[in-house]
């Protein structure tokens, strides 16, 4: 298991395989993502209150699923490289952090384009709202963070200690529409009655499934590719990315 | 659709296709920039850039 | 202790003390972090004098009265309390009895809330209008569940 795990760690069997990975997850998430949206504009029946305002739904949630996954993910990642000084975690935190960012900002502004018609307002500063924005302000300071040192590993070590700082934030977000009165509504998924009596009818639900898994198998794609790239960046001195590249 | 609300709706199917498509471009730009990069350096094994 | 054990207490001593500090925190400053007040919390006067809040209910079904221009009067209720509310101006394309509604205003001194601005707060149901109907006879198709009195829950 741990031979397993330390040749996948290695740089030029990520890269590979990430090679071979990335074009089937992109192809998989767009295929979804295409069938999903196009089941949420068209299929899908208008809500009995919001009427076709609720479609935004299938691109809201996903894009807030993501926001908090991602943060996750890269806690996960900074804990792994301040423990075990992996290389390729601390790849991980660096290089998802810009995908985040821009996940937190898409549900933050669909979210405002979803509550004018329908709350009346395209913002309030509630628990939700304003916990999802602080998600962003985190996103940004482990952007800023990494490009504030010029070596790479302190870099990557100083942002991993800042994800694990702000990770304690995820669980805010999820739970800010029980703790506190809000005027976001609960989660419809994501919620234990909900499981039992869904909260979403079938013809309304499939596509929003799929967008969700749509959503989740790009960011894979998303986040291998620029952990390849940094890879290069880091290892273009050594010998397999030279043969990799020699004409 | 109810016309009324067809520019939130669009707006927002809109700007996730932008969101996805810069997650795409923008590693794409990275690696090529790295690429040129890498085999520009290639007779130079010990170059820094 | 070796180098590895002591990062991995760093790490797990990082990540408690934060959530702590946040549990901590969160349980001082509840009070401060709820969007709106309930007619329950304005009926028991906890609720800053004479300042502008939210007041956030169910618009009570059969109170809505539309005087002449865009003057309306109606009532917000929780689970147990209701507030009547006075409020000219545009309302939500979701505004109706029966929905969640969050007020902005003051409470005046004939104990009618003056509101200047009304959002509709929906719930995190979807249905076609069809399946709605079918539910149309069960109580609790809007729940006052999410209108949870401040002072009850921040103690």
């Amino acid at each position: 298991m741990w031979t397993w795990f330390h040749r996948l760690a290695s740089p030029p069997t990520f890269y590979r395989l990430a090679n071979l990975l990335t074009p089937w997850l992109l192809a998989l998430a767009l295929a979804l993502l295409a069938i999903g949206v196009y089941g949420g504009l068209y299929l899908a029946p208008a809500d009995y209150q919001q009427g076709d305002a609720f479609r935004i739904i299938y691109v809201h949630v996903p894009a807030a699923a993501l926001s908090l996954s991602i943060y996750m993910t890269m806690a996960v990642a900074g804990g792994i490289a301040l423990i075990w000084r992996m290389k390729l975690a601390e790849i991980a935190v660096v290089t998802a952090a810009p995908i985040g960012a821009s996940f937190t900002a898409l549900a933050l502004i669909t979210g405002m384009l979803w509550g004018k018609p329908t709350w009346g307002a395209y913002w309030v500063w509630d628990a939700r709202l304003t916990s999802e924005l602080v998600l962003l302000f985190l996103y940004l300071g482990v952007i800023g963070l990494n490009q504030a040192y010029s070596d790479a590993r302190t870099a990557a070590r100083a942002c991993a200690w800042l994800a694990l700082v702000g990770v304690i934030n995820v669980p805010i977000v999820h739970y800010s529409v029980q703790w506190w009165n809000s005027l976001h509504q609960g989660s419809t998924i994501l919620s234990i009655d909900g499981i039992a009596k869904p909260k979403i009818s079938g013809p309304m639900l499939w596509p929003l499934l799929l967008t969700l898994a749509g959503f989740y198998l790009f960011f894979g794609a998303a986040l291998l590719r620029r952990m390849q790239n940094e890879v290069l960046l880091r290892e273009k001195n050594a010998r397999w990315v030279q043969e990799l590249f020699a004409i | 659709m109810n016309p009324k609300y067809a520019f939130f709706i669009w707006s927002s199917y809109a700007l996730t296709a932008l969101v996805l498509l810069w997650n795409l471009i923008s590693p794409a730009l990275t690696r090529k920039a790295l690429l040129n990069k890498i085999s520009a350096g290639n007779g130079d094994p010990e170059s820094d850039e | 202790m070796t180098k590895r054990q002591k990062r991995i207490y760093a790490v797990a001593g990082l990540v408690v003390g934060v959530g702590v500090a946040a549990a901590l925190g969160f349980t001082a400053f509840r009070k401060n972090m709820m969007y709106f007040y309930t007619p329950s919390d304005l009926i028991a006067g906890d609720v800053p004098v004479g300042a502008n809040l939210e007041l956030g209910g169910l618009v009570e079904k059969g109170s809505l009265v539309r005087a002449e221009g865009l003057k309306i009067q109606f009532s917000v209720a929780d689970c147990a309390k209701a507030v009547p509310v006075r409020y000219e101006g545009v309302v939500p394309d979701l505004f109706r009895e029966g929905q969640g509604v969050v007020a902005t205003g003051h409470m005046g001194d004939d104990h009618v809330f003056v509101a200047t601005r009304i959002l509709a707060k929906h719930d995190e149901n979807y249905m076609p209008p069809r399946v709605a109907e079918s539910l149309k006879s069960e109580d609790g198709k809007h729940s006052c569940a999410p209108f949870k009195s401040v002072a009850a829950n921040a103690g």
